[in-house]
């Protein structure tokens, strides 16, 4: 297959070409002249951080946003101008999503999974055709390369299997295998590792029989792995358009960032060994009598598969949930029963579902940074908006935050910068224990360096943190140290010039590949 | 649908962001919005206030504004015991009840029981407060929805008035000091007002300008996230039922005070989807997007003075309600609309 992307070199004929599409919001030009050529039969991934306009594309390519005036986009030679694009329209024109929430109901079967995509066959008096639904899902699941049981429950599959079978009900309906776009949305932002493999690997297939796939993921190793083609997008405008053999993960972070990327490896020396925090037999949820020792000066990563209770040991020492076992601050027992008491003990906690958990969307930058303690603004018997403003304005700076105005409400900024306004309220208060649930989730390489640069700031100036992540290269880059959990226990130990992405892969997930 | 935590998981990049500044004429024009969205209400209503002046004789007179001004504060008092709730997320449907429930008590106390107007109303405040705690226990401490236990306390209040009153007003033994304090004006002031500001200057103040108002601001705004920055939710938001079974008991005192009786049929609630439409018809003005005091009180007399605009034209009084009607749907809908084009997504 050529990996060639030009018009004029030969390769594959376009399965989609995007000529010249801009798109404006209110006063942001998100879009500038965007051009793109998709090759039949290619895996072609767009890259770029928050807020380079990815997004706005996709949903531009789906119909769902429209385009200024002036856009061309050819479907199969088909060409439209990209404002006219409706749903219904992309739909006919054969492009199909699938996106990061895949849409899948867990609790329905395979086969009602995949016919609710279509709709039932169904007979006299809107009598569903089980035996017709049945057949067509067998031969769809093996047309994907899905090798389940039709009747059983989604949510009994794996992951990777959810999103194959998302993208089978995304695709069931073409008539050949080279027809139509697939439009892949972070399909793989919240698979574990060897999920993705598996994925990745049925992508690969995929194209083989000559799917075209448009591929978007933060992960740039993913994207070197799976794809022909790799586009970056940076403020709304292609700045590159690369073969993806021969290019280099860093290369392609910084093309994505735009400027060189200067992340110091951690030092990995402590030279504090008295224990600043430390658990002893502490239980909560799958965790049972885990000893657990920090430094000061120490960032400690918690490695293991989502249930290996890694979340809850974090919320459990923020005062939630219930546990047992003994907490000891510099040495003093800490018994935190709700958040307030935990803050008032030092510590703080970037919980993991930013949008869920911790951003208030609707209220301001600056309310959103006062939201831990918003005591602090009060003056001579009111609430002093400019203190709270002239506090805001100052962390904005400190923490490097992109935004008009500590005014604006914080849904408006983009995922990197929320995450560091979330950050900034913590660190704000000065906190001796840092408890950070994927600290950088969702977040482009850019912000996730500023994120990891804060976070060693903070724990630099006396505390410690203890960071839980999926990302283990994020591990290896941040932590000193990073320890495994799994079956209740802390079953790895890996230190600072040890950490090592593959042996914590095998750490982490080598007991659930061997039971596969 | 059931999902499993990695399929809820949110990325960072799902969104169309904006985060360059943008050029200085855009910057205008959208400061020119944001201010035609915070005082778009304030300049319909003087709008209206000119058209009704110039086309009826009755309308503008000192006379009618006094009326208006001061017969509207008990809504006004009981838009303001409704944003309480609705600040921190939570729907208190029993206001209307519970203003009439108090009437009622407040009635009984000086009627049957000749107690003195001071303890009276005492009792009455208590009254509002005891619905305000029974409504906070089940919504923050067990859980239920607010909308169902508040619905529910709303119908069952109307019942227990029902059978004690058996639908006839309580007139006779009614102070008339409180009669004189909630009627006429005093300098040249209808003495509504009294009642009515000094609550909404308290309110204003407690809900905009204490920590306690932006901690409710923010239960409103992500429950999950104001647990997690150690504000204390389930206490706050019984607080806010409490506040609001106050104000609607005191709501309840001035309509007594002002129709010299105690009148059963004010537990039917009829008052409650008024509050409701300046409640949220005041979250389109000032500070769009959130309840608030001076857009409640706002709203209260923009709806007051079109109907009784509409009524001097000679429409009937069942204008009132459709106004009503109109001012709740259209102002949700104004303001959905306007929050989908600032934050497009």
């Amino acid at each position: 297959m050529t990996l060639d992307h030009r018009d004029d070199q030969g390769g594959p004929p376009a399965a989609l070409v995007v000529t010249d599409i801009s798109k404006t919001y209110g006063p942001a030009r998100v879009l500038r002249d965007v051009s793109l050529r998709i090759g039949k039969g290619h895996v072609h991934s767009l890259v770029g951080g928050n807020g380079s306009g990815k997004s706005t594309l996709v949903k531009i390519l789906a119909g769902l946003v429209r385009a200024d005036p002036g856009g061309t986009v050819a479907i199969d030679g088909q060409e439209r101008p990209a404002s006219s694009l409706t749903p219904t329209i992309a739909k006919a024109s054969g492009v199909h999503f699938v996106h990061q929430d895949p849409g899948v109901f867990l609790d329905m079967t395979v086969i009602e999974n995949l016919s609710l995509g279509r709709g039932f066959e169904t007979g006299r008096a809107g009598r569903i055709r089980w035996r017709q639904a049945r057949a067509r899902s067998e031969e769809v699941l093996a047309r994907f390369d899905i090798h389940v049981d039709p009747d059983l429950p989604l949510g009994a599959l794996r992951p990777a299997e959810r999103t194959m079978v998302a993208i089978a009900r995304a695709l069931q309906d073409q008539e050949r295998a080279d027809h139509g776009i697939l439009v892949l949305d972070e399909p793989t932002a919240s698979l574990s590792a060897s999920e993705v493999t598996v994925l990745l690997g049925a992508l690969r297939r995929y194209a083989e029989r000559g799917q075209t796939t448009l591929f978007i993921s933060h992960r740039l190793d993913e994207v070197l792995t799976a794809s022909d083609t790799v586009s970056v997008l940076r403020d709304g405008c292609v700045v590159a358009t690369r073969p993806a053999i021969g290019l280099s993960p860093r290369e392609l972070a910084e093309l994505v960032v735009g400027r060189e990327l200067a992340e110091a490896p951690p030092t990995g020396s402590v030279t504090n060994r008295e224990a600043y925090l430390e658990l002893r037999g502490f239980s909560v949820g799958p965790l049972e009598g885990i000893d657990l020792v920090a430094h000061k000066g120490e960032i400690v990563g918690l490695a293991g598969l989502l249930g290996s209770g890694r979340s809850r040991l974090l919320h459990a020492l923020f005062g939630g949930g219930r546990r047992a076992g003994t907490v000891l601050l510099e040495g003093v027992p800490i018994d935190a029963r709700t958040e307030r008491a935990a803050m008032d003990a030092g510590f703080a906690l970037v919980p993991e579902d930013r949008g869920a958990d911790a951003a208030f969307g609707d209220l301001s930058v600056a309310n959103n940074l006062a939201a831990a303690d918003i005591g602090r603004f009060w003056r001579r018997g009111h609430l002093s908006a400019r203190a709270e403003r002239t506090a805001a304005e100052k962390a904005v700076r400190e923490f490097n935050i992109v935004c008009g105005s500590v005014d604006m409400k914080l849904s408006t900024l983009s995922g990197g910068n929320q995450q560091k306004v979330i950050l900034a309220r913590w660190l704000r208060r000065d906190p001796k224990v840092l408890l950070l649930d994927e600290p950088s989730q969702g977040v482009d390489v850019g912000a996730r360096a500023d994120i990891h640069g804060l976070i060693r700031g903070a724990v630099a100036s006396g505390a410690t943190a203890l960071v839980v992540s999926s990302d283990l290269e994020e591990l290896a880059l941040l932590c000193d140290r990073v320890l495994v959990l799994a079956g209740g226990r802390i079953v790895g130990e890996v230190h600072g010039p040890d950490i090592d992405t593959t042996l914590l892969t095998h750490l982490t997930y080598g007991p659930v590949e061997a039971a596969l | 649908m059931s999902m499993t935590k990695e399929t809820t998981v949110t990325g960072g990049g799902g969104a169309i962001r904006t985060d360059e500044p943008s050029p200085p004429a855009r910057q205008e024009a959208r400061r020119l919005l944001v201010n035609a969205e915070r005082f778009g209400l304030l300049v319909i209503f003087v709008v209206i206030l000119v058209v009704f002046s110039v086309v009826s004789s009755g309308f503008f007179t000192l006379n009618n504004f006094r009326i208006v001004l001061g017969s509207e504060a008990v809504l006004g008092i009981l838009a303001l015991a409704s944003i309480v709730p609705l600040i921190c997320g939570e729907f208190d449907l029993s206001v209307g009840a519970n203003m009439g429930a108090s009437a009622i008590v407040l009635g009984t106390c000086m009627s049957r029981f000749h107690v003195g107007l001071g303890p009276a109303i005492v009792i009455t405040l208590v009254f509002g407060l005891l619905v305000g705690l029974a409504n906070g226990l089940l919504v923050a401490k067990v859980g239920v929805n607010s909308f169902i236990v508040t619905l529910a306390m709303s119908t069952f209040l109307a019942g227990l008035v029902q059978w004690y009153t058996n639908g006839t007003s309580i007139s006779t033994g009614i102070s008339q000091f409180l009669v004189r304090t909630a009627t006429g004006d005093l300098l040249g002031i209808p003495k509504g007002l009294f009642w009515l500001l000094p609550v909404g200057l308290v309110a204003w103040y407690v809900l905009g300008h204490t920590p306690y108002g932006r901690a409710l601001t923010s239960i409103g705004s992500n429950r999950k996230a104001a647990q997690l920055v150690g504000l204390r939710v389930s206490r706050l938001t019984l607080s806010s039922f409490l506040i609001s079974g106050v104000l609607a008991a005191l709501a309840g005192v001035l309509t007594v005070g002002q129709s010299g009786d105690a009148n059963p049929q004010l537990v039917e609630g009829t008052l409650l989807l008024a509050a409701l439409a300046a409640a949220f018809l005041g979250r389109s003005a000032f500070r769009p997007g959130r309840f608030n005091v001076p857009g409640t009180i706002l709203a209260v007399y923009f709806v007051a003075f079109s109907v009784s605009g509409l009524e001097f034209l000679g429409a009937a009084s069942w204008v009132a309600q459709v106004f009503d009607g109109l001012a709740l749907a259209g102002a949700v809908t104004v303001t959905t609309v306007l929050a989908r084009k600032n934050a497009p997504q």
